[in-house]
């Protein structure tokens, strides 16, 4: 019984881990750590704020609190699009802030093993973005690159335009080359 | 005279001496046994007998009056009574055949006959012959007679029976080829007379001159006999004269005639068939005369006749040969215009095919204005159905349309419907989602929170995806309504636009319709027009073929005429020819004929007797070289 209750804490210590909220901007899996999302919502109107940077899309009201919403798409560089039903707003905590960020879409809360999560190679490192890569989640077909919420919101303001679309290719290309050595490099 | 009653006594007293050998004999023996019983008996006997011996010398010597002198009583006496008697017997044998001899022989009655009263056995025998003996000399002479008396009154057809021997048989011989070729003389005059006579014919006088050629009429009976005898010879005689004059005269007038000269007649008393027969000569003559006369008239008139015929055959000639050129042209013509009329006759047959075609024509016209009438009425009928159908779609498409805009409303309606289950199921996804993260944070608390979140997140998703699918369909029902909508819209349009040109076609139906009648009318009028033209034309073209006919047989004809015209032609030159050859030939007649001397000595004809005249003597004469003889009638 107490390994089974052991064997319980210790699992749920990692489904909470390794459980990921993955979203698409333009076409491309991303994936956040599930526990640190608060809540998805879709899109409600936003104000905007004035001399604020390009990729802040505005404030918004969440339940009496002020939230800041990003998008992503203006955030990677990527073209704009018109917010349609699939559009959502992932609401995450930043140092005790709520902060919305627009998304194209919320697919799943989905389990990515840590055997299945590989860093992301070199060669496909693009300065300005790697830092707040955590790695690629493998599954099947799949690629989900895994963000670190925190360093996709502290670090620069703004990806370098490209840099995600660089980035990505590299990993798609990278990917078999490259999978062994940074599954061994991730596992240890 | 006297040397026939002796030659006629002769046989007579041989054929007593002959026959009557035996009792001259038997007489000699008994006068031999009277002699010797004389002798023997008495002495003077011897001068008895010489009486007796005288007598018989006498008696021998023929002397038959010799007569002994009869002594009663004695044996001497009764055979001189005998011998006188014989004698006396024998003496009026003598005198009676005597007798009958010059009956007989000088005469010439033959009817008598020997009687002898006394006579018995062998006297009565030889009295009998010489009466026998006189019947067969008088039978043939009678049959002589007879024929000779029938050829004599002109009846030639009596002949002798040939019964008899010798002479006889030799003169019946005789009269009858006489009577024969009196006979075929007689037949041939008469038919030549009835040829030349009545019939008209000539060339028949040849066997007249031979038939007279062959007869000679120069012998005659001259012996001199008595009683019939003398009778037949002058039957005979009279005959033969009258033959002579009959035939004489008939060559005296036949050789005039041969001379051109037919002035004179036979003038001859003849009987029976020679009667005929001069009746016929003498009838010849006058038509000869006659034809004579007729064709010196005939002969003048041939001569101007042929003249004229002459001047008319030339004028006729060149009438001809215009009337064979005119010919000509018209059997030309003919032929030109049978052609002509056959070319008509063909050109009508061909109009007659025209109207033939014609009135099939306006019979198939009538044929399909009666269908198109009923057909333009079938249209008018089809047109109001159509009008009507065409009322009850455009009704319908406007029910369609209200519906389908009905529909259209309740597609939108699931349209709106179907957007807010969308907006449930994005809103399920979203709760199911925000489960899965609460159940993420509540740690192995949430597990079974997350696996509810996870089945709700797949009926949201499900939901979505049916909603998507309902929106999707209602999207193409409404596609398709609205197309359906158009479409009907159009079609209604279309039915609209249709209705107004069925009108239309209705109205042209109608037109149409009254125009077919029309038409119909028109084209019956035009069937009954073409039959009539018909019938007029095959009228025409029977009539034409009638006129090609006659044409035809006109152009034939006309051709016969111009080769008949020809022939004419040919003809009047031959006409021509012979009307000259005529008129010379008419001048040679006349002068022919001219020959003839006709001048009429007024002759009588017939029987009526005369004399001739001297000239007809001489004519005679020189005829038949013969002294004239004047004819007398024999018979008696």
């Amino acid at each position: 019984m107490t390994e089974e209750i052991m064997d319980d804490e210790l699992k749920a210590e990692e489904i909470e881990l390794d459980q990921y909220l993955v979203f698409t901007v333009k076409d491309q899996e991303f994936g956040f750590q599930a526990r640190r999302v608060q809540e998805i919502l879709s899109v409600t109107g936003t104000t905007k704020v004035p001399n604020a940077p390009s990729h802040i899309e505005g404030i918004m009201n969440l339940r009496g609190r002020l939230a800041t919403v990003i998008n992503f798409r203006k955030k990677f560089g990527f073209e704009q699009i018109e917010h349609d039903e699939d559009t959502r707003i992932i609401i995450v905590e930043q140092s005790g802030f709520p902060i919305g960020i627009v998304v194209d879409a919320v697919e799943e809360v989905i389990k990515i093993p840590d055997d299945s999560v590989h860093e992301l190679p070199k060669s496909a490192r693009v300065p300005g973005s790697e830092e707040c890569i955590t790695g690629v989640g493998m599954l099947k077909n799949r690629l989900i690159i895994l963000l670190d919420i925190d360093r996709v919101l502290t670090g620069q303001e703004l990806i370098e335009a490209g840099a995600i679309s660089q980035m990505m290719e590299k990993v798609i290309k990278g990917r078999k080359s490259g999978a062994e050595e940074e599954t061994n490099i991730e596992g240890a | 005279m006297g040397k026939k009653s002796d030659k006629v006594r002769k046989p007579g007293r041989s054929v007593f001496f002959e026959d009557q050998g035996a009792e001259v004999a038997e007489l000699k023996d008994s006068a031999g046994e009277v002699t010797e019983a004389a002798t023997g008996t008495e002495y003077n006997i011897e001068t008895q007998l010489e009486p007796l011996l005288d007598a018989l010398n006498a008696f021998k010597q023929g002397d038959f009056t010799v007569r002994m002198p009869v002594q009663e009583g004695s044996l001497i006496c009764e055979i001189a009574k005998i011998f006188n008697d014989v004698i006396s017997l024998k003496e009026r044998m003598v005198d009676e055949i005597a007798r009958i001899g010059k009956i007989v022989g000088e005469e010439g009655r033959l009817t008598e006959r020997a009687t002898l009263d006394t006579a018995k056995g062998s006297w009565m025998s030889q009295i009998d012959t010489i009466n026998t003996l006189m019947d067969n000399l008088a039978q043939p002479t009678a049959e002589v007679a007879r024929v000779v008396t029938s050829v004599a009154e002109g009846n030639l057809s009596k002949k002798m029976a040939l019964e008899v021997k010798g002479e006889f048989l030799q003169i019946a011989t005789t009269v009858n080829t006489m009577v024969d070729q009196l006979n075929v003389f007689a037949i041939e005059v008469t038919r030549v007379a009835r040829e030349v006579g009545m019939e008209g014919k000539l060339g028949g006088q040849a066997e007249v001159t031979t038939a007279v050629a062959q007869g000679d009429l120069s012998r005659k009976i001259t012996v001199e006999a008595k009683g019939e005898i003398l009778e037949l010879k002058n039957t005979i005689n009279a005959m033969v004269d009258n033959l002579n004059a009959i035939i004489g005269e008939v060559n005296r007038v036949m050789y005039a005639i041969g001379e051109g000269k037919l002035k004179d007649t036979v003038d001859v008393d003849a009987a029976g068939e020679f009667a005929l027969m001069v009746d016929g000569i003498n009838g010849t003559i006058d038509s000869l005369r006659g034809i004579v006369k007729e064709l010196t008239d005939t002969g003048i008139n041939v001569g101007s006749v042929s003249q004229n015929m002459l001047n008319s055959g030339q004028e006729m000639n060149a009438m001809a040969t215009q009337l064979s050129s005119s010919m000509e042209q018209i059997a030309e013509g003919a032929k030109a215009q049978a052609m002509q009329i056959a070319a008509a006759s063909k050109e009508s047959e061909g109009v007659a095919e025209n109207a033939s075609d014609t009135l099939a024509s306006a019979e198939s016209m009538n044929l399909m204005a009666e269908m198109a009438a009923e057909s333009a009425g079938t249209g008018v009928k089809a047109m109001e159905e159509t009008i009507k159908n065409t009322d009850l779609m455009l009704e319908g498409s406007r029910e369609s349309v209200s519906r389908i805009e009905s529909l259209s409303k309740g597609s939108e309606q699931i349209q709106e419907i179907v957007e807010i289950i969308r907006d449930i199921a994005t809103q399920t996804n979203i709760l199911a989602i925000n489960a899965a993260i609460e159940a993420v944070r509540a740690g192995k608390h949430g597990k079974g929170f997350a696996v509810v979140a996870e089945e709700v997140k797949t009926l949201s998703a499900d939901s979505k995806a049916q909603a998507k699918k309902i929106s999707g369909l209602v999207q193409s029902v409404l596609r398709e309504t609205a197309e359906t909508a158009q479409t009907i819209k159009t079609m209604a349009e279309n039915v609209e636009i249709g209705r107004v040109s069925i009108e239309q076609t209705s109205k042209a139906f109608i037109d149409i319709n009254t125009s077919v009648e029309n038409t119909a009318k028109i084209s019956k009028q035009i069937s009954v027009a073409a039959t009539e033209q018909k019938n007029s034309i095959d009228s025409v073209s029977q009539g034409l073929d009638k006129i090609s006919g006659i044409a035809a047989d006109t152009s034939t004809c006309s051709n016969q005429s111009a080769d008949s015209t020809k022939h004419l032609l040919a003809k009047m030159q031959e006409l021509t020819s012979t009307a000259t050859s005529m008129a010379n030939t008419a001048e040679k007649l006349q002068q022919v004929v001219g020959r003839f001397d006709i001048t009429q000595e007024a002759l009588i004809v017939g029987q009526t007797v005369s004399t001739p005249s001297p000239r007809t003597t001489d004519k005679i004469k020189s005829v038949a070289g013969r002294k004239p003889t004047t004819v007398k009638k024999t018979r008696k």
